[in-house]
Formats: C-alpha cells, structure tokens, sequence
C-alpha cells in the first residue's frame, strides 16, 4: 500500500538545512495497522505528511498504492489524495459553520461523485460510527469523542484504501480515546490499511506494527502477534 | 461545483456580517460615488439629437475685432454673429433649412382674470426651427414663411404653458397674450427635452427649451429683450435699433446641411458673403468662418464643465480606494480561515478549486455590493436632484449605463478579491492541520 525507500526531506531557509526525514524506508502492506512513536521533533510529522501528500519529499522513492507520486502536479496529487487516503486530526478539524452531513459530504465533494451517491456514503459513514440519527447536528453540539468519530466518518466515506491518524486521541479523555481506537482497529479489521502517529505508547502496542523514529529514521520496528494477544 | 460554492460564499458571509457588511458598503460607496459622477458626465455628454447631430451645423463668422482675436487661446471665431449678419444669412436664397435665433422672456397674461401673469421663457426663430430640431408637434404646425416676412402676430407654445392657461392642449387658433400684444397660437408642441440644450451654449444648457416660440422678425419689430451674452469689441449705438445694427454678437444661427457637397457649397456662400461685406469696410480679419456640427460643437465649446470632470475623476479614484479597501478586507478574512483551507486541500480540494471557491465568495461581494451601489445611485441622483433643480435632466439613472458599471463593480470586486483567493489557495495545508 505504501512504499517508502531511501525517502529524504530537507527543510532549507537562508541560514538553515534542517534534515527532517534521512534515508527513511518503509513499507506498509494492505490491511496493516501500523503506529508510528517517536519524541518531538523525530520527524513523526514530515512523515505524515509526505505520506499523505501534503507535502513533497526531498529525494528518494515513494508509491502510494503502486504509483509513484514523484513529479505529480497539484491537480494529481490532490485527486490521489481525495481517492486514496482518509485524514484523522488530533484536533478533529471539523467545519464549525457545516452540520455533520456537509463536514462528512467535503472531500466527496471534490470526488465529484453525484447526489445521490454522496448522500448514501454520507449516511453509511455515520451511522458506522454511531451517528447516523444526528446528520443535522452541528460539531459544537457534540463531545470530543463524538468529533472524532465524524471526522473518522470523513475519512471513510470516500473509502479510502489507507488510513492517516495523527494522533487521533490526543485530544481526548481515556474513554473516549478508547473508544476512538475500538473503532480504528474495528475499521482496520474490515480491511482499510491504517497508519496512525501517537505518543501514546499504549496504544502503539496495540497496533500490527510499531515503528519507532528518532531524527528522522527509523530505529525499531516490532511486530505484535494480534493472535495471541486476542486470545490473552 | 458553483452552487456548492455559493452556498459556502453565504455561510462565510453570515459567519462574518460585521467585515462583509464593511466590504458591501466599501464597493457600494464606490460605485454609487463613480456611477453619480459617470451619469452626470454621460449624460452631458450625451449626443442630444443622434439623428441629425451630423447634419445640423453651427455657423460662425468672425467680425471681429482687427486688433485682436476673439478667443486668443484658440483662434476661434465667435460663437455667436450679429444680429445683422443672421439676418443678411436669413435673407439669402441658399435653398437650405436655416434659422437665426435669440432667447427672450415675455409675460404671459391669461384670459382668466383670477390666474396672475406669469413670465415664460421665449426663443425666436425661424420656421425651419421646428423641423430642423425636430420638435414633436401635439397639434397646429409651425408659422409660415410668410407669417415670417411680414411678423405676424403669431406663436407655437408647449404643452406646459398650454395647459397652465388654458387647461388644456388643443389651442391652435386660440389667441394668448404675450408681452401687451394678442399673438395666434398655431402650433402646441409636445413635451421634449434636448439634453444638453445645444443650440444655445451662451445660456445653461440644462435648461428646457422654451415654452414660447415666436417668428424672429417680431422679436426685431418688438425689440424684444436678450436672454443671452451679448458681447461687442466696440460700443454699440443707441437703443435696440442700435443694438441690432452693430458689431456685438448676440443670436445664434443654425443651417442644415444633408450631406459634405452641401456643406461645401454653404462655405463657399459663406466665403461670398463675407468677401462682399469685406466691400462694406467690415471683416478685417483673415477668414475664419466656418460651420460645425453638432458634437464637435459641443466639444469645442466645452458644454461638460471642468468640474464635472473632476468629479468623475475624484469618483473614480474613490472606487478604486473602495476596491482596494475590499481587497484588504478579503485578505484579512480568507486568511484568517487558512485552517479551513488547509483542510480542504488535504481532504483533496487543489488549488484551483479552492481559487475557485473564494473567487466566488468575492464575486458574491461584488453582487451585493453593486446591488446597495445601485440603491445609494438613486439615493445620490435624487438628492442632486433636489439640492440642483438645474441638474434634473441630467441626474437621470441611466440603464445602458448602470449595466455597464454593474459590471465594472462585479469584474472590479472579481479582481479585488482575485489576490486574497490566491493567496487562499497558496496556503499549505500541512502547516495549518495541527493548528486549525
């Protein structure tokens, strides 16, 4: 799903060259659930965002679904990203003006997918998170946790083939974030390929994979047997 | 894509109603201020007789003074001739419509002892007049040639003076009483307007025409008084009689003159003319008569005064400040959302969707802005109206007009708000993602 080889990202200004990712490999299959930690300043971030095309990456090779995304103008990558990937904030970024239904309806809107269409998918993506009675509703109506979930919708209405969170509990008390991640690995098991950055070492575990990065490499990655620990 | 824009355009401006309100207001300021100033000026500069503005001609002759020119700055001749010269141009058998002419005043006393006399506003003229300037007739026609030569007692009025005396419009055949003396009434004419009133640029050219017309002869037999400039490079004799006969310029006089082999056969009768009063001691100066046609007359006499040219340019100038002004404002407010931005471009909107989307939000803007400009348009035209009752004719809306700076004020906000929506669409979204 996505791959990632000798991936470099330089940050220049006048008096600066900052080396935010060096030498950065790594791949992330179909149907993955992969955390990425790190402490501040590792390059968690630049990573996030090359990945999710947010950003160019410096040099090096990166194929998101089979398509290497070097070179790609705007128009493109943007169209990609719209089909590809699902955002999930730390802070929800939910349009404070938009009810639930047009917040959820925003990247299917630049999908171009027609009315009814969107309306389905709209529909679909909240009540899978248990929302589907409050299309209406506007963002400040609702708990953090409940933000979370309508941007989750978001991410999914499009049926996007991989997952992007950055820190999507961060914001959230321990009930709440533990229902978020319920959903995330509930998501995950039906078959959307999800990597997701966090401090939170806990919830790292609880991922398929756990890479580890400092100063923008990776310097572990542990496998976790999902089988064995649902048994436990 | 559009519809969904403009619905996000009006939830952005409901967000925001005190900053959009302040742009609306910006570009309606400017546009009414610019249109006020425009209509003015268009309308002044409006051709007044479309139709024939290329056929009727004003004449000019320079009798003036040998020792110096009458306009030193241009050379040109007088804008007006000698009551002696129109007259000797009247009496030429040239086979052209032509028509000397003065503005006079006379009092009218109605039949009706209860209805005080009033003055009325008077020209006199030829009979050829009525069809060179093509006045609307409502009943009657115009005196005759011969009514002309032998200055009967005769007048066409407006529907207006009509109707305030007698209360009615069909009066041909009545008899009106004008300045001690019974005139026949033979024409009424229709209300009409000439804007700007061009066949006299010596008195205000947003005056009406008259609401009495009378044969040129009796106007000279009743020694009727100039409403008008009356200028002489040397003392003129005694009394009217000395008036009439001297070198002061006071009637103005208008030919037709269908085509170019016209036009050129009347120069040569006017070099005739002059060369034989040359004979008689008079026209010491080189040739210098000529005709001209209606708008290069206007222009020449600079019938658009200075200051409504400066007023266009100040309203101009202020829209501009009022765009720039909304450029700002729209700044300020689609940066302030570069978080939204930044989310839309990461859930897939590129650029040229997101410049898309806040162009229109602009363009909507710009409707309303145009919409309350029109409103402060009328608001401004009306009060030029009341505070300038000269200015009536002229502080009119003008249709045509209005469309065209409707649009200006659309393209104009488009343009203004085209910088802020690039600048929207330039935001990088990953650097507002943590902190939207």
């Amino acid at each position: 799903m996505l791959t990632m080889k000798s991936l470099k990202k330089v940050y220049r200004t006048a008096l600066v060259e900052t080396h935010a990712l060096r030498d950065f490999s790594l791949t992330v299959k179909a149907g993955d659930f992969a955390a990425v930690t790190g402490p501040s300043g590792s390059g968690k971030t630049t990573f996030l965002n090359i990945a999710g095309l947010l950003e160019e990456h410096t040099d090096g090779l990166y194929e998101l679904d089979g398509i290497n995304v070097a070179g790609m103008n705007d128009d493109q990558r943007s169209a990609l990203r719209n089909e590809k990937i699902g955002f999930i904030f730390q802070s929800f970024n939910l349009i404070a003006d938009l009810d639930l239904y047009d917040n959820v309806d925003v990247p299917l809107r630049y999908r171009g997918f027609p009315k009814a269409e969107r309306k389905r998918r709209i529909e679909e993506a909240l009540t899978r998170v248990g929302l589907g009675s409050r299309l209406r509703h506007y963002p400040a109506e609702l708990s953090g946790g409940q933000q979370q979930r309508v941007a989750i919708a978001r991410a999914l209405a499009g049926t996007p083939k991989l997952l992007l969170a950055d820190e999507p509990t961060g914001n959230l008390d321990t009930v709440m974030a533990r229902g978020v991640m319920e959903l995330l690995e509930e998501i995950n098991g039906q078959g959307t390929t999800i990597v997701m950055v966090t401090h939170d070492l806990e919830l790292a575990r609880r991922a398929g994979r756990h890479v580890h990065m400092v100063d923008g490499q990776i310097v572990d990655i542990a496998e976790t047997d999902f089988s064995r620990l649902r048994a436990a | 894509m559009t519809s969904y824009y403009l619905k996000l355009a009006l939830l952005a401006l409901r967000r925001t109603p005190v900053l959009s309100s302040l742009m609306v207001l910006a570009i309606a300021l400017g546009l009414a201020t610019a249109m006020t100033a425009f209509t003015v000026l268009y309308r002044m500069s409006n051709n007044p007789i479309p139709h024939k503005s290329d056929v009727l001609h004003a004449v000019q002759l320079d009798a003036w003074s040998p020792d110096q020119a009458f306009d030193r700055e241009t050379n040109l001749p007088p804008n007006q001739l000698t009551h002696g010269d129109s007259r000797r141009l009247m009496a030429l058998d040239d086979g052209y419509r032509k028509t000397a002419m003065w503005r006079s005043r006379v009092v009218v006393v109605p039949e009706d002892t209860n209805v005080r006399p009033r003055n009325a506003s008077a020209r006199l003229v030829a009979p050829d007049f009525f069809p060179m300037f093509d006045t609307p007739f409502l009943h009657g026609q115009a005196w005759s040639a011969e009514q002309e030569a032998s200055a009967a007692r005769v007048t066409v009025i407006s529907r207006e003076l009509a109707e305030r005396v007698f209360n009615r419009t069909d009066v041909v055949g009545e008899r009106i009483y004008l300045d001690n003396e019974n005139f026949q009434i033979v024409g009424v004419l229709d209300t009409w307007k000439l804007t700007p009133l061009f066949y006299d640029i010596t008195n205000d050219v947003l005056n009406d025409p008259e609401d009495v017309f009378l044969p040129f002869s009796v106007g000279t037999a009743k020694e009727m008084d100039i409403n008008g400039n009356v200028n002489c490079w040397q003392a003129p004799g005694e009394g009217f009689k000395g008036l009439i006969d001297s070198e002061c310029i006071m009637t103005q006089f208008w030919v037709e003159l269908p085509d170019a082999a016209a036009r050129e056969r009347y120069l040569s009768l006017l070099d005739s003319y002059v060369a034989e009063q040359r004979k008689a001691g008079r026209f010491a100066r080189p040739n210098n008569h000529r005709v001209t046609a209606v708008m290069p007359w206007l222009e020449q006499n600079e019938v658009i005064p200075n200051d409504t040219r400066m007023f266009v340019g100040i309203g101009a100038a202020f829209l501009l400040v009022c765009l720039l002004n909304a450029t700002g404002l729209l700044l300020a407010k689609f940066l302030r959302k570069s978080g939204e931005i930044g989310l839309r471009r990461a859930l897939g909107a590129p650029k040229r969707e997101v410049f898309k989307q806040h162009l229109i939000e602009s363009g909507l803007i710009g409707i309303f802005g145009a919409v309350a400009g029109l409103v402060l348009t009328l608001g401004g035209l009306a009060a030029i109206r009341a505070l300038m009752p000269r200015f009536e004719a002229i502080a009119q809306l003008d249709l045509a007009l209005f469309a065209a700076l409707f649009a200006t004020a659309l393209i104009g906000a488009i343009a203004a708000g085209a910088y802020p929506a690039w600048r929207a669409c330039q935001v990088m979204p990953a650097s507002q993602l943590k902190t939207h």
